[in-house]
């Protein structure tokens, strides 16, 4: 099980998003931290396929993202995380158990599963547009892990939290991230410096810091600050 | 991806159009509208048509002949225009036999061999006006001489209100397809529910594939929920006389051989196509211009300028003359199709408007459908 990126750009009309990254990714939750426009954005969106790099490549296993296998080991949830307004919670998941291509028990058992893993089983039947926005997105978070990713990535994924659910969702994720590989950005340090294995730092399309910050001294939070101080 | 979850899809691509508060509300619109359509058609006189029904349907039946042009011209004036609830017996065929001969001159002037051959002259004149080739000359002499003469006389405003609500399906249409489907792709990027249908296994050929069914699919709802309220209306209401009258009793310069019955059927089927059309043109916008008003414009926008083109470019520039009008829905299912004389095809195999127009919005419609599934799998691929 590993996620690799060789030498991965992306290059926009005057802008370089992403610069010759290189990494691996294995079994667990990595981190990637960096303040908004370091190119995280883009770069997860090359990994889910979304977008074609200009240099360089990603295969998963020896696989490349953009076969049409990839997505069915592939959990996404974006930044913006979209939604159906006039769809109930428990339709969404049903659409999307179909579109991930799980059978219509199966469909049923694990969406019900996952409704009461996110604590949304009591609004099930009830439109999204009425949920709020921390329930729209621990709706996109049962979305993405739906159909047993062996790779997931989650974009912003706490973004509307409160602090009481940022809790429950980092200890969802960590016990996501002992089954398959996870990749999460934020620029919240705290929602990962617990729960990351790995770290990456990105700045302006560039890796700045990757590897285990346990094995590292001093506080990440810190060393976070000092780095990005002036982007933020 | 196995082909049975191609069904669950599919079910909630037709609820994702289907779900919305507008839903009900233009549904109710269309069945009022409907209903309303299948009542009035035909009593756009008031209550005239339905007072003078069995005077009007007197002569049904009888030959065209100078004995019953003699019954019409005396028992009105001598240009025929002036009728009344009590002697409107021959008020159709006057206005049948004024649209052929020259309406300055009294109607005792003619005698049914003088009307058979202004007919016959007129069709000529029309076939120079539309620049025929010899062999479509031909082709609708043998139409001509294949119809029965002298023509049977019908009134048939009960079969032509059935036909003008099936000549309404496609500006209904127009205004309830880009309501209901704009959003179908678009929408997606709206709401950015796109890039996550992208990251799962069925969310590029099998979506695209459900998508443009359950668009198709809510079209023939809207068409056959609105004919099927009119149509119904209209008959229990109004019946069905003139059905199988010959075509020339509404439009008596035509050629075509064939009934009231066949002509409403083969409006239908185009009326339909066009519809079908339209369905594949809004979904291809959709997806090409992401933005829901910009679709609805252009469909409305491209809808009207063909409509004004088709009818201002001269018939002499007949390629485009011809395609314009065969891409005009309003003139395509329109009564006046039985005018269109241009045919298409070569070397006596030919197809007339009626016959062609389907096949080309179908042709075209699977094109766009080839067309747009190669858009959707690339985009966003930048």
């Amino acid at each position: 099980m590993e996620l690799k990126a060789d030498m991965l750009t992306k290059q926009y009309k005057n802008k370089t998003a992403v610069d010759g990254l290189s990494f691996t990714l294995s079994k667990g939750v990595t981190g990637l931290l960096g303040a908004n426009g370091a190119g995280k954005t883009t770069l997860m969106k090359m990994i889910c396929g979304l977008l074609t790099p200009t240099d360089g490549k990603i295969t998963y296993d020896g696989m490349e993202v953009s076969e049409e296998g990839y997505r069915n080991i592939l959990g996404y949830l974006p930044q913006d995380f979209g939604y159906y307004p006039d769809f109930s919670g428990y339709d969404f998941l049903m659409y999307f158990a179909a579109l991930k291509g799980l059978s219509r028990h199966d469909a049923r058992v694990r969406t019900e599963e996952l409704l009461e893993l996110v604590a949304l089983t009591d609004v099930a039947r009830k439109k999204v547009r009425t949920y709020s926005g921390g329930m729209k997105q621990r709706l996109g978070i049962a979305q993405a892990i739906l159909g047993r990713p062996e790779v997931l990535i989650l974009d912003e994924p706490t973004a509307g939290l409160d602090p009481k659910e940022r809790v429950r969702f980092r200890n969802l994720i960590e016990e996501i991230g002992k089954e398959c590989i996870v990749l999460l950005s934020t620029h919240i340090v705290s929602d990962i410096e617990h729960i990351a294995d790995n770290l990456i730092m990105m700045r302006s399309g560039h890796i700045i810091w990757q590897g285990n910050w346990s094995e590292e001294e001093g506080s990440l939070e810190d060393f976070y600050l000092r780095e990005f101080g002036e982007d933020k | 991806m196995k082909s049975r979850h191609f069904g669950t899809i599919l079910y909630y691509e037709i609820k994702k159009i289907v779900a919305n508060r507008f839903t009900l509300i233009a549904l109710i619109v269309l069945a009022g509208y409907s209903l309303l359509q299948g009542i009035c058609q035909a009593e756009q006189t008031g209550d005239y048509a339905a007072k003078t029904r069995e005077l009007r349907r007197a002569v049904d039946g009888r030959i065209i002949d100078d004995e019953l042009l003699k019954e019409m011209t005396d028992s009105t004036d001598e240009y025929g225009v002036l009728w009344n609830e009590s002697n409107c017996t021959y008020e159709a065929l006057a206005d049948w036999v004024r649209d052929i001969v020259d309406y300055g001159r009294p109607l005792a002037d003619y005698r049914a061999e003088d009307i058979y051959e202004a007919r016959l002259d007129a069709i000529y004149e029309a076939m120079d006006m539309q620049y025929l080739t010899t062999g479509e000359r031909e082709y609708w002499k043998a139409k001509e001489e294949s119809l029965s003469k002298p023509f049977i006389w019908h009134s048939a405003d009960e079969a032509l209100g059935l036909a003008d609500i099936i000549s309404s399906t496609p500006i209904i249409m127009l205004l309830m397809i880009p309501l209901f489907l704009s959003q179908i792709f678009a929408g997606e990027v709206k709401d950015r529910t796109d890039p996550l249908l992208r990251c799962t296994q069925g969310g590029l050929g099998l979506t695209y594939g459900a998508k443009i069914t359950a668009a198709v699919i809510v079209t023939t709802f809207l068409v056959v929920f609105s004919d099927a309220i009119s149509l119904t209306v209209s008959y229990i209401l109004w019946g069905n006389n003139g059905w199988n009258a010959a075509v020339q009793v509404i439009m008596p310069m035509s050629p075509y051989n064939m009934t009231m019955g066949e002509m409403i059927g083969r409006m239908f089927i185009t009326a339909f196509s066009c519809s079908i059309f339209l369905t594949i043109v809004t979904c291809f916008l959709s997806e090409c211009l992401n933005n829901p008003v910009a679709v609805m414009g252009t469909v409305f926008g491209g809808f009207l300028t063909i409509l004004a083109l088709a009818r201002q470019i001269p018939l002499s520039l007949r390629p485009l003359s011809q395609i314009l009008y065969l891409l005009s829905p309003v003139d395509m299912t329109s009564v006046r199709g039985l005018y269109e004389l241009r045919l298409i095809g070569t070397g006596g195999h030919y197809l007339t408007a009626w016959q062609f127009a389907p096949l080309l919005y179908l042709c075209i419609s699977a094109i766009l459908i080839v067309a747009g599934r190669f858009v959707y799998m690339r985009k966003g691929k930048l």
